[in-house]
């Protein structure tokens, strides 16, 4: 029993540090994730990028067969490359595909540097049993795997020649885990990629050649120049590589007078755009994360105190269920509190009933100032005097017609009914009235009185049939049935 | 129990309400003049001149839809009048609030029943409400104890308004009413479910509260009650009053026969009170069941002698 009682009161203190704990693990977790943002945000920067010495080297110069590709149908594209990197007897080649690069400008998107399909670099897929030529295999010299390039080989002074087919404008690539992804080339920058086959990952051999849709055919001298002008500027390190890449491509672009129309310069900014989006985080700030964590923080640890404050409240209430002794003190607990409400109620009737006493007194006081007094004895005293009647007991002004014709010459107060405040003028000395009903005013509450004491059931013996005649007040009445009596009243 | 049905309004403790003048014997406390009442179409009042005085019991009667109901549902103001006045106290009923209303005039309907369980001391004590507040409610003790001794009360207060029989509820409901202690006492039909010792103890009790000074006002349907404690009779036939005046004016053969559609007779007894029966036939017996007399001996009848199996026996 102890036990439990003693876990009771160890509990709330045990779920509070437990709350306290909690709390601060996830302030220092927010702290790191603030931070870590924080160092994200501003680090665009960081993807700087040291060139490969070798990527100067390699290009591609490409013909489009019928001078513009076609972005909604097959376009046979002739490739010559040169600079390559050509591996007597090595393993594998290169592959030469059609597709999207994450940083056209820059290295970033190459296996050599990280780059994975599906993320940086999103290719036309080819099926291997019915190959249409979207994909090209350009083998090493001797490689074991040569058989099956599609592309010839890679000569010893590292130039290769192979057709491609572009499929059209619009692709689905699959990444390493066959999730596909879509690709509209109008929208984004596409172009010829040349990566090492196999898996194999050779900086060297990894170029890409932008391709731009519905444009007349880029002369292959325009292509070796951008490419050329593509590597130069990635010779340099710079913060926003893709920027300044596609800001110099457009320029060229419009330079070769009419060579792209507006659409297609238009399409090339977007996409660039786009991808620089990809790049950063959205541009909250600290600040704003910080808040967001506060909030986040403060939400849970709420949660974690009613959570713990619940529990507590459930492990007294099944305690109490549990527990006579508990349930005892609890109930003797809120029989005290009924207690004291109780008597706190008694209080106020109590003042009540004492103000109403006081009061009444003090009317009474009022009233006893005007009082007349009577000769005939038990007259009561009077309850209530309405100030406009407590002066002297003058009629107050109102025409009553009385019998006898002796107003104001003595006033009668008479036991006034319940809820009287005005003294009634009333015929005084009434034994000159002529026998017949005197007119008093009603008397409820000597109804009353009379009748407190009554015993009822002794009136069902007498005769139902006498007459019963006008009460009198001074009589002493036990019953309100009397034999018959004169019709006087004394 | 809906307030209206009580109509004692609410004990606001408000000294602004006006309390009443006890009236003089004689004074007219409650006036109808040309009062019509229309329901739906229906003409159920029609004409109705009537003034009621304190210190007088008035009983009203008549066949059933003459409008007795409806006319004190007007006078309490629960039924709209179409043509007509009704003044209390010589101001129209409008000029008062609630609990002027209830410190003038007690209502007993003739439905008692109440929703909530209720003690019966409870329902006796909620009948002075509308004296909250001022100086009389320093008698409420004394009056509450009164009145339920009066009607025979006493030993139910601590029992549940809800288990009482139907006459019980109707002595408890007086005790209400009368505990009000307004000088005019509205009584529908409060001797309906009670039996005679009850019956001729309520009519007493209203007779003795006119004799304190009191305006009362009861519906009846027992005429020979009426005819025994009223002061004055105001018989009612669809909507009219026919007669109005003493029960020996009123409570004639032909008249009632004549409202109530019906034979009655009326009798004069040596000392002048009325015995008001209607015209039965003699009924033939058939006596079947067993019979028995277990105070007195068997009253030797010869005319049921053929009936018992036993034969005749000699005690």
């Amino acid at each position: 029993m102890t036990g439990k009682e003693t876990a009771v009161r160890v509990a709330p203190r045990v779920t509070t540090r437990l709350a306290a704990c909690g709390a601060s693990v996830l302030l220092s977790a927010a702290m790191l994730v603030a931070s870590a943002l924080s160092g994200v945000w501003p680090g665009a920067a960081s993807s700087a990028l040291v060139p490969s010495a070798y990527a100067a080297g390699a290009s591609v110069a490409v013909g489009v067969d019928g001078g513009t590709l076609n972005p909604d149908g097959n376009t046979a594209v002739s490739l010559s490359g040169s600079g390559f990197q050509s591996v007597k007897n090595g393993f594998g080649g290169i592959y030469v595909l059609f597709g999207w690069v994450s940083d056209p400008g820059g290295d970033s998107w190459k296996p050599s540097q990280g780059g994975v399909t599906g993320e940086t670099y999103k290719y036309v897929p080819d099926d291997e049993n019915d190959p249409a030529g979207y994909d090209v295999f350009v083998a090493f010299p001797g490689s074991s795997t040569e058989s099956a390039a599609n592309g010839g080989e890679i000569a010893a002074d590292g130039t290769w020649n192979a057709t491609i087919t572009v499929p059209g404008a619009r692709f689905t690539s699959t990444d390493r885990s066959g999730n596909p992804s879509d690709v509209d080339c109008t929208a984004v920058q596409c172009g010829i990629i040349t990566i090492g086959a196999h898996g194999v990952a050779n900086a060297n051999n990894e170029t890409f050649t932008p391709l731009t849709f519905g444009a007349t055919a880029p002369s292959a001298a325009d292509t070796t120049d951008s490419a050329d002008s593509d590597a130069a500027q990635s010779g340099r390190s710079s913060e926003s590589a893709s920027g300044s890449g596609a800001t110099g491509k457009t320029g060229r672009s419009a330079d070769a007078g009419g060579a792209t129309t507006a659409d297609a310069t238009a399409r090339q900014t977007v996409g660039t755009a786009l991808e620089g989006a990809n790049v950063g985080t959205p541009a909250l700030g600290v600040a704003g994360w910080l808040i967001v964590a506060a909030a986040i923080i403060l939400g849970i640890a709420v949660i974690v105190l009613a959570a713990g404050f619940g529990g507590y409240l459930a492990a007294k209430s099944l305690l109490l269920g549990v527990s006579p002794a508990a349930m005892e003190q609890e109930m003797a607990r809120r029989e005290r509190r009924a207690e004291s409400v109780r008597a706190r109620e008694e209080l106020n009737t109590a003042k009540r009933r004492r103000k109403q006493s006081e009061r009444l007194a003090r009317e009474q006081a009022k009233a006893g100032r005007a009082r007349g007094l009577l000769a005939d004895a038990g007259a009561p005293v009077t309850r209530a005097a309405m100030p406009e009647a407590s002066d002297g007991g003058a009629v107050p002004g109102r025409t009553m017609p009385v019998d006898a014709g002796t107003v104001g010459e003595e006033t009668q107060m008479l036991a006034p009914p319940a809820g009287e405040t005005t003294v009634m003028p009333a015929v005084a000395g009434d034994s000159d009235a002529p026998g017949g009903v005197a007119r008093r005013a009603a008397d409820i509450r000597g109804f009353f009185t009379r009748h407190a004491a009554a015993d009822v059931s002794s009136d069902a013996a007498l005769s139902p049939k006498s007459r019963i005649s006008p009460e009198t007040p001074e009589s002493p009445v036990t019953t309100s049935f009397r034999p018959a009596r004169g019709g006087e009243v004394a | 129990m809906s307030i209206r049905n009580m109509n004692i309004g609410m004990g606001v403790l408000d000294r602004t309400h006006r309390p009443p003048v006890p009236p003089r014997p004689g004074d007219t406390v409650l006036e109808l003049n040309g009062v019509d009442v229309e329901i739906d179409g229906r003409r159920i009042l029609d004409g109705i001149d009537l003034d009621i005085r304190a210190g007088e019991l008035l009983s009203i009667a008549g066949p059933n839809g003459a409008g007795k109901s409806t006319m004190l549902n007007a006078i309490t103001g629960d039924v709209p009048v179409t043509s007509g006045s009704i003044s209390l106290f010589g101001e129209p009923i409008a000029a008062w609030d609630a609990t002027e209303l209830a410190m003038r005039r007690s209502v007993l309907m003739q439905n008692v029943d109440v929703t909530f369980p209720f003690s019966v001391d409870d329902i006796v004590r909620m009948g002075r409400s509308p004296w909250e507040g001022t100086p009389d409610e320093s008698d409420d003790d004394m009056i509450v104890a009164s009145a339920m001794a009066m009607t025979e009360s006493t030993s139910l207060a601590e029992r549940v308004y809800t288990s009482l029989s139907g006459g019980e509820r109707g002595r408890a409901a007086f005790s209400r009413v009368l505990a009000q202690a307004a000088p005019i006492l509205l009584l529908d039909e409060p001797t309906a479910a009670m039996d005679v010792k009850h019956q001729e103890m309520l009519m007493r009790l209203g007779r003795d509260y006119a004799e304190a000074g009191c305006a009362v006002v009861v519906i009846v349907h027992a005429l020979d009650a009426a005819a025994a404690w009223s002061d004055r009779v105001a018989l009612l036939e669809r909507g009219r009053i026919a007669a109005l005046g003493a029960p020996e004016e009123v409570f004639t053969s032909a008249r009632l026969s004549a409202v109530y559609q019906c034979p009655i007779e009326v009798l004069r007894r040596d000392d002048g009170s009325l015995v008001i029966a209607p015209e039965r036939p003699a009924v033939r017996r058939h006596v079947y069941g067993r019979r028995a007399f277990p105070l007195e001996g068997r009253a030797n009848l010869p005319q049921f002698d053929h009936v018992s199996g036993q034969g005749k026996e000699t005690r």
